[in-house]
């Protein structure tokens, strides 16, 4: 395996135990947002070739567009809760 | 499986590093993004992240890199067009990166400033100067976003916070 | 081939200024400006067509014409959301 590929994987297992173990839903974002740009890589460095790079742009807008959607979510249930 | 990494390889990565968070942080902070969320969901970061002992201005910050595709993604796919199709590849990222930031309610001036700053970055160490290949400037800008986002929110909050002030921004 | 990306550019800022696009760039608003969209808009299409192998001359010009129409018409292309809601 090519060092660069293992270098953004060893990134991603220490980002998603970071994931599981927050407890709060807030911050749990931030990491979630992490965890989208070392996927995007990890698809463009597998295939080398035009469309991986459109499957990942493709990926990563619509996984910051539900992240915006879920953080929105978050804010009018603590204005709910309260 | 054999991995042969060399001392050279290494300081490239570095190099990279370097370069993609200066860009990223430069022309995020140029273009506002710690003054005020520009989304609700901003907002709600950023006041978590004041909660848990970090600066509000850092928290915005963050909670418009969460919320939108800003300079960050924009360095990112930089160097991703540019690894695939050459400097070509930058203006298709840049217009891409362009129709992501509106569908996120945001005015699109961060993320496309971006990605073409990124773009003259890696055409210069890559095709002018023949020092670092665009495969590192990937791994340079995953590295740099995991110590903004990843490690320590709180202290990186205050850093962002401090560089807004020192670039009168704030 | 470069030429093709100047024309595009020089084609858009022309019916950018035909349209009444405004001039002073405002970081803050959504609307298009005279040199924001339009050219990021009629080099990346232009871009695209020069991947599947497009040389002649109408297309930097047919790119520069879209890439100043959609840059007027974009607020309603992408609408904004108000704040809060």
């Amino acid at each position: 395996m090519d060092t660069i590929s293992l270098i953004i994987l060893i990134i991603g297992i220490f980002v998603s135990f970071r994931v599981i173990s927050t407890r709060s839903r807030s911050l749990k974002l931030l990491y979630v947002c992490c965890l989208n740009f070392v996927i995007a890589s990890l698809i463009v460095l597998y295939v080398k070739s035009p469309m991986g790079a459109i499957v990942a742009i493709v990926y990563f807008v619509f996984g910051t567009l539900s992240s915006n959607a879920i953080a929105n979510t978050i804010g009018n249930l603590k204005k709910m809760e309260r | 499986m054999e991995i042969n990494i060399s001392i050279l390889e290494l300081f490239k990565i570095l190099t990279a590093f370097v370069v993609c968070w200066i860009n990223f942080v430069v022309v995020d902070t140029i273009f506002g993004l710690p003054k005020k969320p520009g989304v609700y969901g901003a907002e709600v970061i950023g006041k978590k992240i004041e909660k848990v002992g970090g600066n509000i201005n850092g928290g915005y910050f963050m909670g418009n890199i969460v919320c939108s595709p800003d300079a960050s993604a924009g360095t990112l796919f930089a160097s991703i067009f540019y690894y695939v199709l050459g400097f070509k590849g930058v203006l298709i990222g840049a217009l891409l990166i362009y129709i992501g930031n509106r569908l996120c309610n945001d005015p699109g001036y961060a993320g496309t400033i971006g990605t073409i700053t990124a773009g003259i970055l890696i055409y210069v160490f890559s095709d002018v100067l023949h020092l670092i290949s665009p495969k590192y400037f990937i791994v340079g800008m995953v590295i740099a976003i995991l110590t903004i986002q990843g490690l320590y929110p709180q202290l990186s909050s205050k850093l962002l916070g401090h560089i807004a002030k020192k670039l009168r921004v704030l | 081939m470069i030429y093709l990306y100047i024309i595009s550019v020089v084609v858009a800022i022309f019916v950018g200024f035909i349209l009444r696009l405004p001039f002073k760039i405002d970081i803050d608003s959504f609307e298009g400006n005279v040199f924001f969209p339009t050219i990021v808009i009629s080099l990346g299409l232009m871009a695209i067509l020069e991947y599947f192998g497009a040389t002649g001359y109408i297309y930097p010009i047919l790119t520069g014409v879209v890439g100043g129409v959609v840059s007027k018409y974009i607020n309603r292309l992408f609408p904004g959301v108000d704040y809060g809601n």
